[in-house]
């Protein structure tokens, strides 16, 4: 508590209210001033007088209830920041010396410690005399809040375990795009599943679903450093979605958040996480028993049991170099070579790729080598660097369309999001082989000791394109695989796409864009009827992400309630929110296809107060959420059947009007007190509340099919 | 995360026919214009900080100096969130980029539209142009008047190796210039004037050379019709937006990277001010004020929504929704808020008073605005705030023995003070306001918005106000026409909004707070504190040196200027970016690093420049001045003085001849008022030899005719400049101007 912390120990005698006005006398001391009507010290003023003192209007104490409305979501209401005494000490307006002057007039400015001493006191209540208090509290002492819970015996609704997010989605619902490193294992499962089922349609080749046949989309008409980047991705990634969607209709394209702590790594991102680890390398138990056969290693054999531990750990690996490397140093297999042909190194790629459908071998994340061989980091051999979180907020910060995602003219109107994020993240992902032309796989360091690289490797970053070849290659056969090219396929636009981390990427991007309209709701790119092939179409048609059907979400928690009985009081069991969700912007709670209920009634929203009921007070209470008001539907008027519930679907052909009797979704924006409480803990528990015109609780009103909880960045 | 902005908003350089030589925009108020080398390099006194000020307007043969604008970068971040400016060297960061600032790249494009836009009609056009609004040159159709464009295209200059550029015919290699014939009489344009940077990366924009010249082959050679549209004729004033890029060397990646300003600022290049240290009675940086308050909640706790000022709300102008609801709400001053007397007040009354030097209409009045022998405006008596008593004993017995009637100077106000009822007010409060009647006396004069059309009070028999002429009694934006006329001028909203409060003794004596700067004198009333000052200041000074009325068309910059669809924000103008930005984006630059990107590449344009305007798209070069006189010598020589008709408020013109009306024609009344004597001045006084000084008209030899207007286009640069007198020491310099013998203001360099 700040009460304590402030007061300088050889003030502990006085009160506060008493050190206070010894502040102000000192740094006014010897000045003239008039603070109206010739009141020259305002601070000797009785204490009464002083807590309502207008000082030319201005509150210099503020009252203790906030305002109704405006408290900031990103600073809540304080007293002290309130009081025109801190704000007059601190030179803040008014007193910023647009309507007065810094308090004490014609004194001495306050120190910031002293201030801070005064803003205290303020926010403790401006006790009159509070010794007792100063001694009693421990130094740190935060006494504990003792609640008495007297909760009811009512079910608690879980979370849908495994997969968190909602399934089986209505007609004209939004599929979430999550963030893929708050997935679960079951989602990133599933995504994995989508890949394998149409990498499985690579040997149809006149099959448009093939992966191979999507990624040669981009290789033909991707469009990059213009204004038609961002549009045409956009329909690149919902074509794809979709084209997985047939296969897996709730799954929708997460997004690689690469400006999060793992990666960015303050700042040394090549120490940290580098790529997403469902992306890396590693071992499943089956593909490593396949292997040690192959390898002719016995499980009972030292070397066998090393590969089937790595298995068993899970143990992952950012590129192939460090996992051969492993093989090499610490299992102390070293019958491998760098050679395409190498028969071990190829049965090791077998392994992997069929272990994990999101590995790609063509891929060296932040592996660099200068001409010399020596290894640098991007900065040192590219002169590219990785986007830290400050770079993004620069970036979306940009307030025109063209600055922000590129300009209408060809080849000089590069975009920002697409130059610095985009290119560099291509590049870091893709990254340049270390074993390429190699005879022998060079462990003795690290792909990325600190040795400084001079930087001669010329504008790589910007002839990236020139790098890579895509004539002669047979893309995602097992030969491919195999080759040894210099730079990893996200180098370049011809093959990027073939690497799945392309996805994520660009996914990120589209988020970026997405959320720059949301800011920006009315800038444009220039030429808005132009056709982005090879599909219909144009730039217009791509500015509402909403018709493409997806919305981001950083997490979501989906909690099934089923329609069939009401829900007197709903409370859920508590959902964890690992801190990479705790970063969000706003937390909105999402009530489903909630039928027209019979009564008008109030929803009050609870977190982490599960006996909350019709008397727990909703004012000044840190677990009151936010409520929302529901119209109801009153008495039938017409026949039998006129208000039952419509079918989930419309008929063929039943274009009418929605039915009147259609459920509703409701939101109720929960992110301060949800941002509050997570401050202390790391799960948060739903209440629901239904409070009739009464103010009592119904329940037997309130019909759902589930309650959802969502994180948006 | 730090952000980028070019200051001030709006720059204004001003034409001279010199060559060469020329010196920086004043960039406080009423500002003396500071000395620079050939390069805008500020000159310093011996102490190397005490700024030289210009001592001579005029160059070695007698030809005006240009006035440069000059514009800077400030950074504004957690450490100066006011901002502050940005050095070479600094540490910059933008577009996902880090690194030290190298050198600045600077945009411009000046043009000239003024040719090929609406011939000015007093108020007409104002709110848009109704379909068969006639055009200048209407005789000139289809594609060939894009040739009525002066358009010299953009120009970029660096603060390294490409310091200087000019907009001139060339060019420079990189764009399809559109000039006027090369035949001009009896002056041909061949630039717009050109642009440099400074040693500091600062850059230098300077204007055209005053040359405007006509393309008609009459006969009888160039002639002028009409004060402000002349077809055939073209002027080198301009206008157009400025923006900058940062260049920085990226130590992490060991490259240069790019990033640009926020948005770009805008520069005008208009005629000399003949009398650069007296403001105009309204300012242009009064009318953004205004504007700013009003129509962009700039300041909610002062002007906003009732009941809410309390807790101010926070309105994002850029947010178009949330302002019009802003707007939609019940609007209004806030009553509580206190004006500080010698900082808000006293600098709006003491304007009026300097035009003594500038025209002998107010000596003819015996000094209406006298600050000490008639003591209207003493501002020692003005300043003094009421004051509050429990009794009427406490009252009196702080009341000097000085009775109010015995003092000569207050004249008419020490009666009216006499005679208020003396008891206490609502609250039992014995008040002590020994000048609340002087205050009011001032304030009643005041015309109030909806007033532009009346000459004096009316109605108020029993009060010392009745028959007087309403304040300001200077012209208004159509004086002219019967189409919305718009006689006299009035001050704004918030000046109006400030003189009430004052008035009715709601606000502060900032002099008995000891809140004055030390050495401050209410004769030298305006900000000198020299730089560095915050960004938004140092938009407001150089704007406070244009005139802000009465536009008609006006000095600089006309009617246009109040027009909230032009601003992206309060100061800075709304630009077409396809227009305004490089061609090449920072982003492509930093993608590209070909090292000679400093060349513009305008081959993409498939348009000319508008002769439209597009208020949503933002402004192009040459649409913040092409509404303005053509040329604009015309209207600055017939802006002296204007016989306003007020017989009747609604109209300026009558036809009683037509209906046979002599009772009509025997009861016209017409006043003849001035326009902007700070602008244009009439009568100044001038040393007539052998140290003796007489008030002569300033224009002498140029009669208020076409063919004055004519002449005026050579004559120009031959008149004199208005300087504080030499001959003054400082000390004279800082008391109220009552001395004749003695004038503050003096004529200097005449030709």
């Amino acid at each position: 508590m700040a009460a304590t912390t402030a007061s300088p120990k050889s003030k502990a005698a006085a009160t506060r209210y008493a050190q206070v006005k010894g502040i102000l006398a000192a740094a006014a001391a010897g000045a003239q001033a008039d603070y109206g009507n010739g009141q020259v010290a305002f601070w000797d003023l009785p204490y009464a007088d002083l807590l309502t003192f207008k000082l030319f209007g201005v509150r210099l104490i503020a009252d203790v209830a906030p305002p109704s409305c405006c408290a900031s979501e990103a600073k809540p209401w304080c007293r002290s920041d309130a009081s025109g005494l801190i704000r007059g000490l601190r030179a803040e307006a008014p007193f910023d010396g647009t309507r007065f002057p810094r308090l004490p007039w014609n004194g001495k400015p306050v120190a910031q410690e002293d201030i801070q001493f005064i803003a205290a006191w303020i926010d403790d209540g401006c006790p009159e005399d509070d010794r007792i208090n100063t001694v009693e509290l421990a130094p740190d002492g935060d006494p504990a809040i003792i609640q008495h819970v007297f909760a009811r015996e009512i079910a608690e609704f879980e979370a849908i375990s495994g997969v968190g997010r909602r399934k089986g989605y209505r007609q004209g619902e939004l599929r979430q795009r999550p963030n893929l490193d708050c997935m679960s294992d079951t989602e990133v499962d599933q995504y994995r599943s989508a890949f394998r089922a149409i990498y499985a349609l690579d040997k149809f080749p006149e099959d448009r679903r093939s992966y191979n046949n999507q990624a040669l989309i981009h290789q033909n008409h991707c469009q990059h450093g213009w204004e038609r980047f961002l549009p045409w991705h956009r329909a690149y990634l919902y074509e794809f979605e979709q084209n997985l969607q047939d296969f897996f209709p709730d799954l929708a394209l997460p997004y690689w958040d690469w400006t999060m702590s793992q990666y960015w790594h303050n700042g040394t991102p090549q120490d940290g996480c580098v790529i997403p680890a469902s992306f890396k390398a590693y071992l499943t138990l089956p593909a490593a028993e396949k292997l040690i056969d192959q390898l002719g290693l016995g499980k009972q054999s030292k070397q066998g049991k090393a590969f089937l531990d790595l298995a068993k750990e899970h143990k992952r690996f950012t590129s192939q170099h460090d996992f051969f490397c492993y093989v090499i140093n610490t299992i102390g297999f070293t019958d491998v070579t760098p050679a395409p042909a190498d028969r071990n190194r190829r049965c090791m790629i077998d392994a992997l790729v069929d272990s994990n459908a999101l590995w790609y071998p063509l891929r060296y994340p932040a592996e660099y080598q200068n001409s010399a061989g020596q290894s640098g980091t991007i900065n040192q051999v590219i002169h590219y660097h990785y986007p830290s979180p400050n770079d993004m907020a620069q970036i979306t910060g940009l307030n025109n369309f063209r600055d922000f995602g590129g300009g209408n003219a060809y080849n000089a109107a590069f975009g920002f999001l697409d130059q610095n994020p985009h290119n560099t993240m291509h590049i870091w992902t893709g990254g340049m082989n270390p074993d390429q032309g190699k005879s022998a796989y060079a462990c003795g360091m690290s792909a990325l000791t600190a040795t400084a690289a001079a930087g001669d490797a010329g504008e790589l970053g910007e002839r990236r394109n020139a790098m890579v070849r895509a004539s002669g290659r047979a893309f995602h056969t097992r030969e491919d695989m195999y080759l040894q090219p210099a730079f990893g396929d996200m180098f370049s636009n011809l093959t990027a796409s073939y690497d799945p981390v392309f996805w994520p990427i660009h996914v990120n991007v589209d988020r970026l864009w997405w959320e720059w309209q949301k800011r920006n709701p009315n800038n444009e790119p220039a030429d808005l009827d132009s056709v982005l092939s090879p599909w219909s179409y144009t730039i217009r048609d791509t500015l509402n992400a909403e018709r493409f059907g997806y919305e981001y979400v950083r997490s979501s928690f989906f909690i099934p309630v089923g329609m069939e009985t009401p829900v007197g009081r709903f409370i859920s069991k508590p959902i964890t929110v690992n801190a990479g969700v705790k970063a969000f912007t706003k937390a909105e709670l999402r009530l489903h296809w909630v039928p027209q209920l019979a009564r008008s009634c109030f929803i009050r929203v609870f977190l982490n107060q599960p006996g909350a009921d019709a008397s727990t007070p909703i004012h000044d209470n840190p677990h009151y959420a936010g409520y929302l008001a529901v119209f109801g539907h009153g008495a039938c008027y017409g026949g039998p059947g006129h208000c039952d519930l419509p079918p989930s679907r419309a008929r063929d052909f039943d274009v009418r009007p929605r039915n009147h009797n259609t459920p509703r979704n409701h939101r109720i924006d929960v992110s301060a007190c949800a941002r509050e409480l997570l401050k202390k803990s790391d799960s948060l528990q739903i209440t629901l509340l239904v409070i009739g015109v009464d103010y009592r609780e119904e329940t037997d009103l309130l019909r759902m099919e589930g309650v959802s909880l969502n994180f948006l960045d | 995360m730090p952000s980028y902005k070019i200051h001030p908003g709006v720059g204004i350089a001003r034409l001279g026919n010199s060559e060469n030589d020329f010196y920086l925009a004043p960039e406080t108020p009423a500002g003396r214009p500071q000395e620079c080398d050939s390069l805008g390099n500020p000159v310093y006194g011996a102490d190397g900080v005490t700024p030289r000020y210009v001592a001579h307007y005029k160059d070695a043969e007698g030809r005006v100096k240009r006035q440069a604008a000059r514009f800077q970068i400030y950074v504004y971040d957690e450490q100066s969130p006011q901002g502050r400016p940005l050095k070479l060297g600094d540490r910059i960061e933008g577009g996902g980029n880090t690194g030290t600032l190298v050198d600045i790249r600077w945009r411009v494009w000046l043009a000239n539209k003024k040719a090929c836009w609406f011939r000015f009609n007093a108020t007409e056009g104002e709110h848009g142009y109704p379909p068969d609004a006639p055009r200048r040159n209407a005789k000139i159709e289809g594609d060939a008047r894009t040739q009525l464009i002066i358009d010299p295209g953009p120009r970029i200059v660096n603060a390294t190796d490409k310091r200087r550029a000019r907009f001139d015919r060339s060019g420079e290699g990189a764009y399809a210039t559109t000039f006027p014939p090369q035949n001009l009489q009896p002056f041909s344009i061949d630039t717009l004037g050109e642009m440099m940077t400074d040693n500091s990366g600062r850059l230098i924009v300077l204007g055209g050379h005053g040359r405007s010249g006509s393309d008609t082959r009459n006969p009888a050679g160039p002639q002028i019709a009409d004060y402000a549209n002349n077809d055939g004729w073209f002027d080198d004033t301009a206008d157009g937006p400025v923006t900058a890029r940062l260049v920085m060397f990226s130590e992490e990646v060991q490259k240069l990277r790019y990033v640009d300003v926020e948005y770009p600022a805008w520069v005008v290049a208009g005629y000399p001010r003949f009398v650069p240290e007296i403001l105009d009675m309204v300012t242009a940086d009064d009318v953004m004020h205004d504007l700013a308050l009003r129509q962009f909640a700039a300041d909610t706790e002062l002007y906003g929504a009732l009941g809410t000022f309390d807790d101010p709300q926070c309105i994002d102008a850029h947010n178009a929704g949330q302002l019009a609801h802003w707007k939609a709400s019940r609007l209004t001053w806030n009553k509580a808020y206190r004006p500080w007397f010698f900082r808000d007040i006293w600098p709006i009354l003491y304007r009026p008073d300097e035009f003594r030097w500038l025209t002998d209409a107010l000596g003819q009045s015996n000094f209406p605005h006298d600050q000490q022998n008639r003591g209207t405006f003493d501002p020692y008596k003005l300043c003094v705030a009421p004051q509050y008593f429990a009794s009427q004993e406490e009252r009196d017995a702080a009341r000097p023995q000085m009775l109010l009637r015995a003092n000569a100077n207050q004249g008419e106000a020490a009666f009216e003070t006499a005679r208020r009822s003396d008891g206490p007010d609502a609250q039992g409060r014995w008040i002590r306001d020994d000048y609340r009647a002087m205050r009011t006396f001032l304030f009643d004069l005041l015309r109030l918005p909806g007033e532009e059309n009346e000459f004096k009070v009316v109605d108020r028999i029993s009060s010392r106000v009745h028959n007087l002429p309403l304040m300001p009694l200077l012209c208004g934006d159509n004086p002219l026409t019967n189409s919305a006329p718009s006689k006299f001028l009035r001050l704004t909203d918030y000046q109006l909004f400030i003189l009430k409060q004052w008035a009715d003794g709601r606000f502060i004596d900032d002099k008995a707070m000891g809140w004055l700067p030390p050495g401050y004198s209410p004769f030298l009333p305006y900000a000198t504190i020299p730089p560095p000052r915050s960004g938004r200041e140092l938009d407001r000074d150089v704007l406070s040196n244009v005139l802000g009325g009465a536009f008609c068309p006006g000095g600089e910059i006309g009617w246009l200027l109040r027009n909230p669809s032009i601003y992206w924000e309060p100061y800075r103008v709304k630009a077409d970016r396809t227009l305004s930005d490089f061609f090449q984006t920072a982003a492509q630059a930093n993608q590209v690093s070909t090292g000679n990107d400093i060349a513009d590449f305008t081959y993409s344009m498939d348009n000319p420049l508008s002769q439209n305007n597009d208020f949503d798209t933002g402004l192009q070069p040459g649409d913040l001045t092409k509404s303005m006189a053509l040329p604009w010598q015309a209207d600055f020589n017939e802006c002296s003085t204007q016989n306003i008709d007020i017989t009747y408020a609604d109209w300026n013109n009558l036809y009683p001849e037509s209906v046979g009306d002599t009772r009509l024609a025997a009861s016209r009344k017409v006043w003849e008022t001035l326009w902007w004597p700070a602008h244009r001045p009439l009568q100044v006084w001038e040393n007539i030899g052998g140290g003796n000084l007489s008030q002569l008209d300033w224009s002498r030899g140029v009669p208020q005719t076409n063919a004055g207007d004519l002449k005026m286009v050579s004559e120009w640069s031959k008149l004199p400049f208005v300087v504080p007198n030499p001959a003054l020491t400082p000390e004279q310099r800082r008391q109220a101007s009552s001395d004749l013998a003695s004038p503050k203001f003096v004529a200097a360099e005449r030709n």
